[in-house]
């Protein structure tokens, strides 16, 4: 892992999601690394515990155990550390009450996983191509 | 029977008590009251009761035998004929309905007792008592039968009516005291004004009403028992209002008080009687409606409650059902591509229907979702022009299909009020069904038209494969089809949608076709009626 490349974080609390999302970055040829948290309190702790780098993207689930991936955001978007942080919703929800408060709790993207892994792989390729290489980071991303 | 027999000898006796100048002719004659409300009470068939009572009554007056049977039937047909008549017309012995005062007067009262008057005095003229028919005797009879008709009916009626209910301990204290002190009151005035010669009867009204007014029916008859014996007794005695004159003149005063005390009374204790039943009527209505709100309460609760947890359903299905399907299809893919060296022809294509079958359910649980989504989604009314939804729709269906050729007929300024996005979704799937069973046809032809029929509706109509109209019933039903995914391509909730949405607006969704003949789509939209 090379050291100029900043983090993922993957907040995902399903083992078989975090392969497939894995699986689809590394056909994308995106080589960053990819740190994941399994539940909403972990991903708080990674975000906000001192000395670590912050991720230059998060991919997060909403459906999380102990704090739900809304309220992730939502505390990411209090502190000022973790603000500024693109956030990208990677769920299988397309509630309208998801959306709207995705949204509203600051999140940078929203989208949807895809059953069919073809689409799913071109969607996870879109996404790193865009945050990681098209889009300029905040200042304090890295 | 001999019950009645005993009763009216003996009121019969009091009655003649209070006779004055021809001792057969009384002021008011309690029998006939006694008499008829007997009738009321037990029916008809205790007359053998009432005639035996008047035989003996006058027989032992030494009356000649021959007017003691006249009078006789005279006093048993005026019971028989009173009782008979309010019975015919719905009488109840209550007499807490304003209709039962008037009845009594009219038909017991008046009525009856001129026929007993009559046959009294032509028996008396008979049997030798009265030298010729007197038309003043004629008239006191009559008039001392209508007090009786007036104050011992209703007086027996009522109490044997409300006999149940009036036990003291039902009683409030307060009340026993009120009770008391009205007829102390009107015993005292009645005293006071009816033995003196100055003509202040009426002073007596305002008590009479506040006892008819607070006692109902039971003060009321009561009350009147008192004043008229109070009334009579002076009379008689050549003391009060009504004395000064002859006799007979004495009489015919005090009686007309009687009458008219009586028939105060007892109006003013039926009309404070409905007016309270008004009351209770209204309170109860205003109860029932304050229940009745409470239950659309609970109810819409309930049904909030019930939604909420359908809502939590489908965020469930949504979620939980979609991640292994993702994971069946992921790892499928992944084996095809990763060991594709030691895959042979037949296991990729397995693991291809693997993909397949997953990608259906995700599409499957996508159906079921929208479907949910539209029976719960909140309405928002607003004017749709039809006809240009159904061009747009039209318009996409041809850029998504861009080789196919085909005729459509859309009808002009069809607009409707209804939900944009529900309406949408019916009109789209009524249209890509008609687009998708023309694909067969090399001179397909859809059409959008206003309905011939009464419904007020709509039809789509297309010129493809049709359908059996055996199989009709199954056509609205989610997830059942009519046709192979290898013929036609679909999942069997498309029209399960345009029912719901057709639903949702008040209207219906029928459908006819013919096998091979093309299919049409009626449906109507009634809370969104066209402006």
């Amino acid at each position: 892992v090379s050291p100029a490349l900043a983090t993922i974080l993957l907040i995902e609390d399903n083992p078989d999601d975090e392969a497939l999302t894995i699986m689809a970055l590394e056909e994308a040829k995106i080589a960053n690394h990819v740190d994941v948290a399994r539940d909403g309190a972990e991903a708080l702790d990674y975000l906000h515990g001192n000395g670590r780098a912050l991720p230059q993207l998060v991919l997060l689930d909403l459906k999380l155990p102990k704090i739900d991936g809304l309220e992730v955001l939502r505390r990411m978007r209090e502190e000022d550390r973790t603000k500024l942080v693109p956030v990208v919703i990677l769920t299988t929800s397309r509630e309208e009450h998801d959306l709207v408060t995705g949204y509203s709790n600051g999140a940078n993207s929203y989208v949807r996983k895809p059953v069919d892994f073809d689409q799913f792989s071109e969607a996870v390729r879109q996404l790193g191509l865009y945050w990681l290489v098209i889009n300029e980071s905040p200042p304090n991303g890295r | 029977v001999v019950l009645v027999t005993v009763a009216y000898y003996a009121a019969a006796k009091a009655g003649l008590a209070l006779a004055v100048g021809t001792k057969q002719v009384t002021a008011v004659w309690p029998p006939t009251g006694l008499a008829l409300a007997a009738l009321l009470i037990w029916g008809l068939r205790v007359w053998p009761g009432v005639a035996a009572g008047a035989l003996l009554a006058n027989i032992t007056t030494n009356e000649p035998l021959l007017s003691a049977t006249g009078i006789m039937v005279g006093n048993t047909l005026e019971a028989a004929a009173g009782a008979y008549l309010l019975s015919r017309v719905g009488f109840r012995r209550s007499l807490q309905r304003t209709r039962d005062v008037v009845w009594l007067i009219g038909l017991a009262a008046v009525a009856s007792t001129a026929l007993s008057a009559t046959i009294g005095v032509v028996s008396l003229w008979a049997g030798g008592v009265l030298p010729a028919f007197s038309g003043a005797v004629w008239q006191t009879w009559w008039l001392g039968d209508m007090a009786g008709a007036l104050l011992v009916a209703p007086a027996v009626l009522v109490l044997v009516a409300w006999a149940p209910s009036l036990r003291m301990s039902n009683i409030p204290i307060a009340r026993v005291a009120e009770i008391v002190a009205m007829f102390a009151a009107l015993a005292v005035l009645s005293v006071v004004v009816l033995s003196s010669d100055k003509a202040l009867a009426y002073v007596l009204f305002p008590v009479l009403f506040w006892v008819a007014f607070r006692l109902r029916q039971p003060g009321a008859v009561v009350a009147n028992l008192m004043l008229s014996a109070v009334a009579v007794w002076f009379t008689v005695h050549g003391e009060g209002p009504f004395a000064g004159g002859s006799a007979d003149a004495n009489l015919l005063r005090a009686q007309t008080f009687v009458g008219v005390v009586a028939v105060t009374a007892l109006l003013v204790a039926a009309v404070r009687t409905e007016r309270e039943h008004t009351e209770d009527e209204l309170v109860l209505s205003e109860r029932l409606s304050a229940e009745l709100e409470r239950r659309v309460g609970e109810r819409t609760q309930e049904l909030q409650a019930a939604n909420r947890e359908l809502e939590a359903f489908s965020y469930s299905v949504s979620h939980d059902l979609r991640a292994p399907l993702r994971a069946i299809d992921g790892f499928s893919r992944a084996v095809i591509s990763r060991y594709s060296d030691v895959l042979d022809e037949d296991g990729r294509g397995m693991l291809e229907r693997v993909r397949r079958a997953s990608q259906r359910m995700s599409t499957l649980i996508d159906e079921m979702l929208i479907l949910s989504r539209l029976t719960r989604k909140q309405m928002r009314r607003e004017r749709i022009d039809l006809s240009a939804l159904a061009g747009e729709i039209i318009a996409q269906l041809r850029a998504e299909d861009p080789t196919r050729t085909v005729t459509v007929a859309l009808a002009d300024e069809i607009v409707v009020d209804g939900d944009r996005e529900l309406v949408r979704t019916l009109l789209e799937n009524l249209l890509a069904n008609a687009w998708k069973f023309t694909s067969t046809r090399a001179d397909a032809r859809i059409e959008f038209a206003r309905a011939t029929d009464e419904s007020g509706g709509f039809v789509v109509r297309d010129n493809g494969v049709g359908f059996d109209m055996q199989y009709a019933d199954k056509l609205f039903r989610p997830f059942e089809r009519l046709h192979r995914q290898d013929e036609f391509a679909g999942t069997g909730v498309g029209l399960t949608t345009v029912q719901r949405v057709a639903h949702r607006h008040g209207g219906t969704v029928r459908a006819e076709a013919h096998l091979d003949q093309g299919a049409a789509f009626y449906f109507t939209l009634p809370n969104g009626a066209p402006l």
